[in-house]
């Protein structure tokens, strides 16, 4: 049960000032790490490099760490036989500290957690939207956009209710007679304690939903319920079909590709899979590891 | 000069192309790496620590836990708040006996790994293929960008689809053609089985890898979770071969 905060010692919330904490807080998040590009103008090795010697900027700089097994771990007996099989093969000798560099098993460098910071940027950017609803959307103070309360007791005034600096909530004032029996009538004319939801209001970023928690009138919380996915956009979802007749389907040897990407198999039903075809390919041509 | 190895681990069959290094000490440090992760983390071993964690004979919090399991653990812990519960590597039927498998997390996971490791030495063109799950970055062994297919669900032998791409990428893909109904949904327990498969990318396999599973047993709902993660997109590949997919993704798609 939501108990209200007493606000004696609590200035009440200013929508406008919440947004600028959030926004503050959100441009503070790191950015997740960028995935592989896709239809760039440099679409091969050849155009990267000579876009990247003839500017000045230089290249990050890459994790230091040069071995992943952690520091104190010796290779396990079966890495072990795996190495000598391999080094037989080669007709090499290559045992297992003449690989492994000098700088001793510190660990591989700090990955990123891209999708929680963006999580946390995106939950923020979400309140953001949400507080927007108060009319505070990024460029403008729309009179349409505001939060609008549907339930909870409410007192026989409400017109002075939420934060004198924002587009007050509309309050709907036919609620007030449905609960005039189960609320005793309050005399100073302000909104009643409690948390009152809000109906779900959609707009071109999707549906979002607050609660507004009220204590002696004024406004000290806003929860939100529901919020748009993502930063804000609506997924939309494309739909095709795949050939259903054999002949129809992409082939591998049409499509020349480096790997397949399929449900996990098995090493048993790798050997008839077509990554293994992919890969014995790769061996007779005359490239090994 | 380009290295190619395939190596058999963790019941699976793990394709590595090296493209712009022939330094065969890059191999066998994967190999020794991915050898290592097969102790530590297989539930098929009846030492390894997971088994010893699912069976209480270890804690979680026992200093003899390495950082890499417990780094492990709490992703997965992370995972299972952030997809209510679809992820949830407690609740699902291991091969130890026990009701714990991180295994569809542990695999991209040590290939993200084995990718930051390639790069940490200087490599910018690789591509590995963990028994179907995908890192990648740069470019491929003629210069171009990578081609990767993503396998027909009906069809053993023919692509869905054909991803051309460049730079850091993760892709994986779940599905049940493979391995037959083994993607648990812990909500009530039932195998997931409305989907052929789910492709998800991004640029961390390990959270890729996560990903995807949670969007195969979600189902088509799935699509609008994962648009909730920043820099990850995917589709969906359902039985009657409708493709279901995000913008974000079609962009990856060779036409």
């Amino acid at each position: 049960m939501n108990t209200p905060r007493t606000p004696r010692n609590q200035a009440p919330i200013d929508p406008l000032l919440r947004l600028q904490q959030l926004d503050r807080s959100r441009q503070q998040q790191l950015p997740p790490p960028t995935a592989g590009t896709v239809r760039q103008p440099t679409t091969t090795r050849q155009a990267a490099d000579a876009r990247r010697t003839s500017s000045p900027a230089p290249r990050q700089s890459a994790p230091t760490a040069t071995t992943l097994l952690p520091s104190g771990v010796k290779p396990s007996a079966q890495a072990s036989a795996r190495i000598a099989a391999l080094a037989a093969a080669r007709g090499t000798v290559s045992g297992p500290g003449k690989a492994s560099s000098a700088r001793g098993g510190k660990p591989v460098g700090k990955r990123a957690k891209p999708a929680r910071a963006a999580k946390v940027a995106s939950l923020a950017l979400s309140a953001v939207t949400t507080i927007g609803l108060a009319g505070m959307f990024a460029d403008q103070n729309s009179q349409t956009d505001s939060i609008v309360l549907t339930q909870g007791t409410i007192g026989t005034v409400a017109a002075t209710t939420a934060t004198t600096t924002a587009p007050a909530a509309t309050v709907p004032g036919n609620t007030a007679t449905t609960v005039a029996t189960t609320a005793p009538p309050v005399a100073t004319g302000q909104v009643l304690d409690g948390t009152y939801v809000g109906a779900g209001d959609s707009n071109r970023w999707g549906t979002v939903q607050v609660q507004a928690v009220y204590s002696s009138g004024q406004l000290v919380d806003v929860q939100i319920l529901q919020y748009p996915d993502g930063d804000g956009k609506s997924v939309r979802i494309n739909q095709r079909a795949l050939p259903t007749l054999i002949n129809a389907s992409i082939t591998s040897q049409s499509a020349n590709v480096s790997t397949v990407s399929g449900a996990t198999y098995t090493s048993d039903s790798y050997t008839t899979s077509l990554q293994s075809a992919i890969d014995a390919a790769k061996a007779a041509s005359g490239i090994n590891g | 000069m380009s290295l190619h190895h395939v190596e058999a681990v963790m019941g699976t069959s793990i394709s590595i192309d090296v493209v712009d290094s022939h330094d065969r000490t890059l191999i066998d440090e994967l190999v020794r790496w991915f050898h290592h992760v097969d102790g530590e983390f297989s539930p098929y071993k009846a030492d390894s620590t997971i088994t010893r964690i699912g069976t209480g004979a270890l804690a979680p919090t026992d200093p003899e836990v390495s950082d890499d399991v417990r780094e492990v653990l709490q992703r997965c812990g992370e995972l299972c708040e952030d997809s209510g519960g679809v992820f949830d590597v407690w609740s699902l039927p291991s091969p130890n006996g026990t009701r714990f498998d991180p295994c569809g997390y542990v695999k991209g996971w040590s290939v993200e790994r084995a990718a930051q490791f390639l790069r940490s030495r200087g490599v910018r063109d690789f591509c590995i293929n963990a028994g179907g799950d995908v890192v990648l970055d740069g470019f491929d062994q003629g210069g171009a960008m990578w081609r990767i297919g993503i396998r027909h669900p009906a069809e053993p032998t023919a692509l869905a689809l054909v991803l051309q791409v460049s730079g850091r990428l993760g892709i994986a893909t779940s599905g049940s053609y493979e391995r037959g109904a083994h993607l648990y949904n812990p909500r009530d327990g039932t195998t997931a089985t409305a989907l052929a498969s789910a492709t998800v990318v991004g640029p961390d396999l390990a959270e890729a890898d996560a990903f995807a599973t949670t969007v195969y047993v979600m189902g088509e709902e799935g699509l609008q979770w994962l648009a909730r993660h920043p820099g990850y997109s995917g589709c969906l590949i359902t039985h009657d071969l409708q493709v279901l997919s995000t913008d974000d993704f079609d962009r990856y798609v060779a036409t």
